[in-house]
């Protein structure tokens, strides 16, 4: 049951053709990297800093949440929009699972998507020097991708303007509110992954710099999946078909 | 267990608004195995029933049970209950086979490969079974949603319009298979705006109008009522007044009007005036222009019901 959910899922998911965009967002990292390394600045700024401007800025604040928006408000959302979630409603699957698969699916595209590029983005800036970056930014690219996408799992079920209230919360919430009320940290996805990757150790503290412990964040983290794993079930539970469908 | 006499699903003085508009008002009846048609004008409040019955609402008020079980909120009853929506939307990439397959697989069964084929078998789908469904007909993609909704044999098959697209040579089998289900037992309750194929198919008939049930029971005594109503029709001769002259004098003419052009003609009996109108008009030397029905919607049928 799980395995038929899984293989629909992402049979739907990945045929869409905003999935094409998505792939190209996510070469980005390289294209930035290689134009780096190709105009030979080696000095000004340094490898450090410029892969430190490049995975924060572009990867952890702009492509990951980028796809997970559109990876996490399609893997539901999609399916109720065009009406073809009738047929997995129709079935006695319990709600919890379907929004579990949704969330596995949708989080493991975008970690597919996301990590090998940014992964291959930072080998070309640094030159392999800082090998073990990759676990931490595996690990902050995991957590992000995983609390994003539930976040927009739940969303697409609660309303049809998911994509655009969601790219709202990653422009401003994730990128302009924190720098002005330092408080919102706490509830940033953003610091959740810097947090992971200052956990993981792998990364030097200037590359990656967290605002909170990673202890913190991996809690901060979990709560926040909890709590919107459980909102989304509870609205598929209670999802009306005259709503949208 | 539901028996002959138990309905296998109810509706007890059910009740769906939205805001302030009604969807559905008040409506109580007992299902039981057979074929069940809902009949009404489009908006009437067919599909909502149906969700109703399929546990895809929540009644505002009443209560809706199926198979003994409240039908809201409880995903388990789809184990024995089937639905067909009247939207067109499938998955387009899979096959009609893949799609019964993978609903087998939804559904939990052991053998989802033999339920699929089985499925596709019954809907006459075989040959057509591995081609994307994207490229199929309006109704070869109704027969692929009937399979997968039958593709667990489901004691309770609720669809939604189920014989638009489909030509009437796919609409007989169609309803030759529902009528074989029902016969085995099975509960078959499928909603139409047309009457012919409520008629064909339906032991039993809700007429629904406005969200209200205007009528209930047996088709046959309600397509009656539809027959013996009063009926209307617009006449136009070379001439109007000596052809009003003649036909007031019939017994089944009740009433003539001259209109601005031509007549309006009320009858009580449909099938005695329409026998009777061309050879008067002919018998008079009078030639027939045109000769139409006024009042023959839906609309107008289901009004009349309402009224009395």
């Amino acid at each position: 049951m799980t395995r038929a959910l899984l293989t629909l899922t992402a049979r739907q998911l990945l045929g869409r053709r905003r999935s094409l965009f998505i792939v190209l967002l996510a070469l980005i990292p390289i294209l930035v990297a290689a134009v780096y390394r190709l105009a030979g600045g080696q000095t000004d700024p340094l490898p450090i800093e410029f892969a430190a401007g490049m995975l924060d800025a572009l990867v952890i604040a702009t492509v990951l949440p980028l796809t997970a928006l559109v990876f996490g408000t399609s893997a539901l959302g999609a399916e109720i929009e065009d009406g073809t979630a009738v047929y997995l409603l129709t079935k006695p699957v319990a709600r919890w699972r379907i929004v579990l698969v949704k969330i596995a699916v949708a989080a493991g595209a975008t970690i597919a998507l996301v990590l090998p590029p940014a992964v291959l983005a930072s080998v070309i800036v640094l030159g392999g020097d800082e090998a073990a970056l990759t676990p931490a930014l595996a690990g902050a690219v995991a957590v992000g991708a995983v609390v994003y996408c539930t976040l927009f799992v739940a969303l697409s079920v609660r309303t049809s303007r998911a994509l655009l209230i969601g790219l709202a919360y990653v422009l401003i919430w994730e990128g302009i509110v924190p720098s002005i009320f330092d408080v919102t940290r706490w509830i940033s996805v953003r610091q959740y992954m810097l947090g992971t990757a200052d956990l993981i150790s792998g990364a030097p503290r200037d590359v990656l710099a967290a605002d909170m412990g990673g202890g913190s964040a991996l809690i901060a983290a979990a709560i926040l999946t909890v709590l919107a794993v459980f909102a989304a079930t509870r609205l598929l539970q209670r999802f009306e078909i005259g709503q949208r469908l | 267990m539901t028996t002959p006499e138990n309905p296998t699903v109810s509706l007890d003085h059910v009740s769906r608004w939205y805001g302030n508009v009604v969807a559905v008002n008040d409506i109580s009846f007992d299902f039981r195995p057979g074929v069940t048609g809902l009949l009404g004008p489009n908006g009437a409040g067919k599909s909502t029933i149906l969700h109703l019955l399929a546990g895809f609402l929540r009644p505002s008020a009443g209560a809706v049970r199926v198979l003994g079980q409240p039908a809201w909120g409880d995903p388990h009853l789809f184990r024995r209950v089937g639905l067909v929506p009247e939207s067109e939307a499938v998955y387009g990439f899979l096959s009609a086979r893949a799609f019964a397959v993978t609903s087998a697989r939804l559904q939990g069964l052991p053998d989802p490969d033999a339920a699929a084929a089985r499925a596709i078998a019954w809907v006459g789908l075989e040959a057509d079974q591995d081609r994307p469904m994207k490229g199929y007909s309006k109704g070869m993609r109704q027969r692929a949603k009937i399979a997968a909704a039958l593709v667990h044999d489901p004691q309770v098959l609720i669809l939604d319009e189920p014989f638009n697209g489909t030509d009437p040579r796919q609409r007989l089998q169609l309803m030759a298979l529902l009528r074989e289900m029902a016969a085995e037992g099975r509960t078959i309750i499928f909603s139409s705006h047309i009457l012919e194929e409520v008629e064909r198919l339906a032991d039993e008939v809700l007429v629904i109008l406005a969200g209200q049930l205007a009528a209930s029971g047996d088709f046959q005594v309600i397509r009656r009522l539809m027959t013996d109503r009063p009926h209307s029709f617009s006449l136009l001769t070379t001439d109007d007044r000596r052809v009003a002259s003649l036909l007031i004098e019939r017994p089944e003419v009740r009433a003539v009007t001259v209109a601005e052009e031509g007549l309006e003609v009320h009858t009580t009996d449909y099938a005695a005036f329409t026998a009777c109108v061309a050879p008067v008009i002919r018998d008079a030397g009078v030639t027939l222009l045109r000769l139409r029905p006024t009042d023959e919607s839906l609309e107008s049928v289901f009004s009349y019901l309402v009224r009395r």
